[in-house]
C-alpha cells in the first residue's frame, strides 16, 4: 500500500513538474533528480537467508535441544542448580526465536509454528486444573493441548513462578507434576522449532518431501512466492518494520496505558521471569542482524543497510543509528534500580524512559516506512 | 363465508314471501318485522363469529409467524431484527476481570419468497443478509504451495441463501423437499422468526454446539400419519478442518466455502408427534456423518471423524402458557486425530483453539406467559424465563476438558406486540461459568423484530 501510494506520489510529481515546464516558455529545464540505483542484491540475500535467518532457527533448535536436556536433567535431579540451569536454558533458548521475529515470513508463520511456540497469554486456569488433576504427563498428550497451555511461557510460568513478588523459584516450590510437565512440553517445543528449521533447509511443505526447502525459494527467484529479488527485499523489510510496530505499539504500549492509572500488567510478555525487557531488546537487536547482515560481535557481512546505502548512503547510517538508539532506549527502562518492565509501568520515572523507547522505536519504524522502504521503487534491477 | 350465509338467508325468506301470497297486510307486516328482528339477530351473531374468527387467525399468526389468509399461489415474506445488548466480556483467555461493553447489531434481514407451481410443486426461497450484510468467503486453492485457504474479499457484500428448496406433495402422507433445505437437528431451526423465540437473541446453548439454523444441500423425505411425522434427510456433511473449542462442530457448516465438500454425506432422523410451532408437540432427532472426508486437506486425519447428535425437544401450550425446552447431546469421534491435524495443516490457523470435545451437550428450558388478560391491556404482552446450558468440550480424549466454555444462564424479560407484525423485546440475564475463578456475569438486551407477509 505505502509502495503505491509512493508510485502515486512519483507519478503526480512529474505529471506537474511536467505542466510547470509546459506553461512558461522562458523557465529553466527542470532538473530531474536522478533517484535511480542499481545494487547487486545476490550476495546480500544469500548471506541473509544462509547466515541470518537459517543460522537463527538453527541457533533456536541447538537452543531448543539444550533447554529439553536441562529440563530432562530436572526431572531426574531436582536440584536448586538443575533449575537455575533450566532457568537460564528456557532464557538461552529465547534470544534467538525473539531475535527471530524480525523475519515472521514463510513456514513460522504458514506451519503456524508462532503460536505453537510462544502463545501469551498464558491459560493459567487450564494449567492449573490440569496439574491438579492429572497424574502425569507425556509429549504425545500435551501435543493435543490447547496451544495456551504449552510453549515458551507455559514453560516460563513453570520454572519461575507467577512473577508477582519475585522471578525466582526454589526447587521446593516446584512439583514432581509440574517438572514432569515442563519436560514433556520442552519435548513438544523441540518437535516445533525442528519442523520450522527442516521447512528452512529440507521441504517447506511437510507433507511433501519433494517440495523445495524454503530457502531456495528466497535464493534463487522467479517462482510462485518470490517472482523477482525485489520481493524479497520487501519481505525483509517489511518484517523489519512489523517487529518494530509490534514491540513499540503492542509489547511496550498495550501495557503501558495511557496513563498510571491505566496500566494493565496482565499484558506485559515474559512477566514471569522478569524477562521482557530482554525479549524487546531481542526484537530489535533482530531488526539490526537483518539490516546489518550478520548477528552482533560477527565480522562484516552485506545486508539491508548495504542496499540503502547503495540508493543514500546518509540515509544507511542514519538508520543504523536509529536502530543503536531504539535499543538503547529500551535498555534503559530498567534504570539504575535495574527495575522489570511490569514494575516500570507502574513508575513515574521509568514511565518517562517508557515513553522515550516508544519514541525511538516510531522514529524507527517511520525511517523504515516513508524512506527506506520507498528505496524499492527506485531500484534498478 | 359470509357470503354464503347471506345468500341462504335471503333464499330463505324469499321462499317464505312466496308462500304467504295470499296473507292479509296486517299479517304481512307482522312477519316482515318479525324477519327483521331475525336478521338483526343473525347479523349479531354473524359479527361476534367474525371477531372470534379474526382473534383466532391473530393468535396462529403470532404463534407461527405465517400469514395464512393469503389466497394466492405466490407469497413474499419477511423477516428481521435489531439488538442492543450491554454485557461483561473478556479481553483474552486468561482475563478474568470481565469489562463492560455495550453493541448494538443489525442481526439480520430475511426476505423469502414463495410459489406454487400447482398444488404439487412449490419453490422456496430465503435470502439472508447478516449484520448488515459485509462478508467474505473462503476458497481452498490446492495449486498454491501446500495448499492455501483464501479469502475472497470480492465477495464482500455477501447474501447467505439460507434456502433454496423445490417441495413436491404427493399426497397428504408424503411431501419431499430437495435442494438447500433446512437440517431439522435443535429447535432453531423450527423457530427462528424473531415472533417464534421469546429470548432477544435466538439460543445461545444450541449455537454453541450446532449451526444454528442449519442449512444443507440435499433431500427431505417427510412422512405425516395422524399426528407424527417423520423425516429423513441426506445431506452434505460438515468439515472437521473448521472445528473448533468453543463451538465444537459449529464452525464446521461448510457456508464459508464456496463450493461445499461432498463427500461425507449426513444421514438425519426426526420424528415428532403434535407440531411445535403451535406449541403443542415433543420430538426427538438424531444426526450422524462423518467429517474427515470433506477436510480440504484430506490426507491429515485417520479416522473418520463421525459425529453423532442426538436430541429431544418439546413444546406445550395451556391458555396463556407456553412451555419449550430442548436438550442435544453429541459425541464425535477420532477428535484427538482431528485436533492434532487443525494444530498442524499449513495456513489453516486455529490458533489457540484446535482442542476438540469428544462429546459435549447443551439444553434450554423456557416458560413464558401472554399477561394480556392478567394486566387488561389491548395487545400480547409475554413475559419469560429461560434457562440454558451448554458445553461444547464436556469431554476429550486426551488430558483435560477445560472449563471455560461451560456456562449457564438465566434470563428474565418480556416481549410486546403493539402490532402483529413488530415485537419489541427486554431481557435481563445472569451467566454462570463453570471455571470457578470467573464470576457471574450479567447482561442486558433489548430487540425489535418484524415480520410481514404480502
Amino acid at each position: 500500500m505505502i509502495f503505491k501510494k509512493s508510485l502515486l506520489a512519483a507519478a503526480i510529481s512529474a505529471l506537474v513538474l511536467t505542466a510547470c515546464g509546459g506553461s512558461s516558455s522562458d523557465a529553466e529545464t527542470p532538473t530531474v533528480v536522478e533517484t535511480n540505483f542499481s545494487f547487486e542484491a545476490t550476495e546480500m540475500i544469500t548471506n541473509l537467508t544462509n547466515d541470518v535467518i537459517v543460522a537463527g532457527y538453527q541457533n533456536l533448535n541447538d537452543g531448543a535441544a539444550d533447554f529439553l536436556l536441562a529440563t530432562q536433567n530436572l526431572v531426574n535431579t531436582p536440584t536448586d542448580k538443575n533449575l537455575a540451569l533450566a532457568q537460564q536454558a528456557w532464557k538461552d533458548v529465547r534470544v534467538p526465536w525473539e531475535q527471530g521475529e524480525s523475519h515472521i515470513f514463510g513456514p513460522v508463520d504458514a506451519l503456524s509454528i508462532d503460536p505453537h511456540l510462544d502463545t501469551w497469554p498464558l491459560n493459567t486456569s487450564d494449567l492449573e486444573a490440569l496439574l491438579a488433576s492429572q497424574a502425569s504427563f507425556s509429549a504425545d498428550e500435551l501435543k493435543t493441548f490447547n496451544d495456551d497451555v504449552q510453549g515458551f511461557h507455559t514453560m516460563e510460568f513453570l520454572l519461575f513462578g507467577d512473577g508477582v513478588e519475585d522471578n525466582e523459584k526454589s526447587i521446593d516450590e516446584m512439583t514432581t507434576l509440574e517438572s514432569e510437565y515442563l519436560s514433556a512440553a520442552a519435548e513438544v517445543f523441540k518437535t516445533y522449532t525442528q519442523s520450522l528449521l527442516d521447512a528452512w533447509i529440507v521441504a517447506n511443505d511437510p507433507n511433501d518431501a519433494n517440495s523445495p526447502a524454503y530457502k531456495d525459494l528466497l535464493l534463487t527467484t522467479n517462482n510462485d512466492i518470490y517472482a523477482s529479488q525485489l520481493g524479497v527485499v520487501e519481505e525483509l523489510i517489511n518484517g523489519m518494520i512489523g517487529i518494530i510496530d509490534e514491540v513499540g505499539n503492542g509489547k511496550i504500549a498495550e501495557p503501558f496505558g495511557s496513563n498510571i492509572d491505566n496500566i494493565d500488567t496482565s499484558k506485559v510478555e515474559s512477566q514471569y521471569s522478569w524477562n521482557s525487557l530482554a525479549d524487546f531488546t531481542d526484537n530489535i537487536r533482530g531488526v539490526q542482524n537483518v539490516y546489518r547482515g550478520e548477528f552482533s560481535g560477527q565480522a562484516d557481512k552485506a545486508g539491508i543497510i548495504d542496499f540503502v546505502n547503495a540508493a543514500d548512503a546518509d540515509l544507511a547510517t542514519r538508520v543504523d543509528t536509529e536502530i543503536m538508539d531504539a535499543i538503547a532506549a529500551i535498555e534503559a527502562i530498567a534504570g539504575e534500580s535495574d527495575l522489570p518492565f511490569r514494575q516500570a509501568i507502574n513508575d513515574a520515572d521509568a514511565r518517562v524512559r517508557i515513553q522515550a523507547a516508544i519514541d525511538a522505536l516510531s522514529t524507527l519504524q517511520t525511517s523504515f516506512e516513508n524512506d527506506v522502504l520507498t528505496k524499492l521503487q527506485d531500484w534498478q534491477q | 363465508m359470509k357470503r354464503l350465509f347471506v345468500s341462504i338467508l335471503v333464499y330463505g325468506l324469499c321462499s317464505f314471501n312466496n308462500q304467504s301470497v295470499a296473507a292479509t297486510q296486517s299479517e304481512l307486516e307482522l312477519a316482515l318485522e318479525k324477519q327483521q328482528q331475525q336478521l338483526a339477530l343473525i347479523e349479531k351473531q354473524l359479527a361476534t363469529l367474525k371477531a372470534d374468527s379474526l382473534k383466532a387467525s391473530e393468535n396462529k399468526q403470532l404463534n407461527t409467524g405465517q400469514d395464512f389468509d393469503v389466497k394466492k399461489n405466490w407469497q413474499i415474506n419477511s423477516y428481521g431484527s435489531v439488538l442492543y445488548k450491554s454485557e461483561d466480556v473478556y479481553q483474552n483467555i486468561q482475563d478474568t476481570n470481565p469489562e463492560r461493553r455495550a453493541t448494538t447489531d443489525l442481526e439480520r434481514v430475511v426476505l423469502e419468497f414463495v410459489y406454487d407451481f400447482d398444488p404439487k410443486w412449490q419453490v422456496e426461497i430465503e435470502l439472508e443478509y447478516e449484520h448488515g450484510g459485509t462478508g467474505s468467503t473462503l476458497e481452498y486453492d490446492g495449486f498454491e504451495e501446500f495448499g492455501e485457504f483464501e479469502t475472497e474479499v470480492e465477495a464482500g457484500g455477501e447474501i447467505i441463501v439460507e434456502k433454496m428448496q423445490a417441495q413436491y406433495i404427493a399426497n397428504k402422507y408424503f411431501t419431499m423437499k430437495m435442494g438447500h433445505i433446512f437440517v431439522p437437528v435443535g429447535l432453531g431451526t423450527d423457530l427462528h422468526k424473531p415472533t417464534q423465540y421469546v429470548s432477544t437473541q435466538r439460543y445461545w446453548s444450541e449455537a454453541t454446539l450446532i449451526p444454528q439454523v442449519w442449512h444443507e444441500t440435499g433431500v427431505n423425505l417427510i412422512s405425516k400419519w395422524n399426528g407424527f411425522t417423520a423425516q429423513t434427510l441426506i445431506t452434505t456433511g460438515l468439515n472437521s478442518e473448521f472445528f473448533r473449542t468453543y463451538n465444537w462442530i459449529a464452525t464446521g457448516h461448510q457456508r464459508r466455502f464456496e463450493t461445499v465438500n461432498a463427500d461425507d454425506l449426513a444421514f438425519t432422523l426426526r420424528l415428532d408427534y403434535g407440531d411445535i410451532k403451535v406449541g403443542k408437540g415433543i420430538g426427538v432427532s438424531f444426526y450422524t456423518g462423518d467429517t474427515s472426508g470433506n477436510r480440504n486437506n484430506d490426507t491429515k486425519v485417520d479416522g473418520d471423524g463421525n459425529l453423532t447428535i442426538i436430541g429431544l425437544h418439546g413444546a406445550y401450550s395451556y391458555e396463556n402458557w407456553l412451555v419449550r425446552g430442548q436438550y442435544l447431546f453429541g459425541s464425535l469421534d477420532d477428535s484427538e486425530a482431528i485436533t492434532n491435524a487443525n494444530k498442524t495443516t499449513p495456513g489453516l490457523k486455529p490458533g489457540n483453539f484446535s482442542q476438540l470435545g469428544s462429546e459435549a451437550e447443551s439444553a434450554f428450558v423456557e416458560l413464558s406467559y401472554n399477561s394480556q388478560d392478567l394486566f387488561n391491556v389491548s395487545k400480547p404482552l409475554y413475559l419469560y424465563t429461560i434457562y440454558e446450558y451448554a458445553n461444547p468440550i464436556k469431554k476429550v480424549e486426551q488430558g483435560l476438558a477445560t472449563d471455560r466454555f461451560n456456562t449457564q444462564s438465566i434470563a428474565l424479560g418480556m416481549n410486546y406486540y403493539p402490532i402483529k407484525n413488530i415485537v419489541l423485546k427486554t431481557q435481563a440475564a445472569q451467566t454462570k461459568h463453570a471455571q470457578s475463578n470467573l464470576d457471574d456475569s450479567t447482561s442486558f438486551s433489548l430487540s425489535m423484530g418484524y415480520f410481514f407477509s404480502i
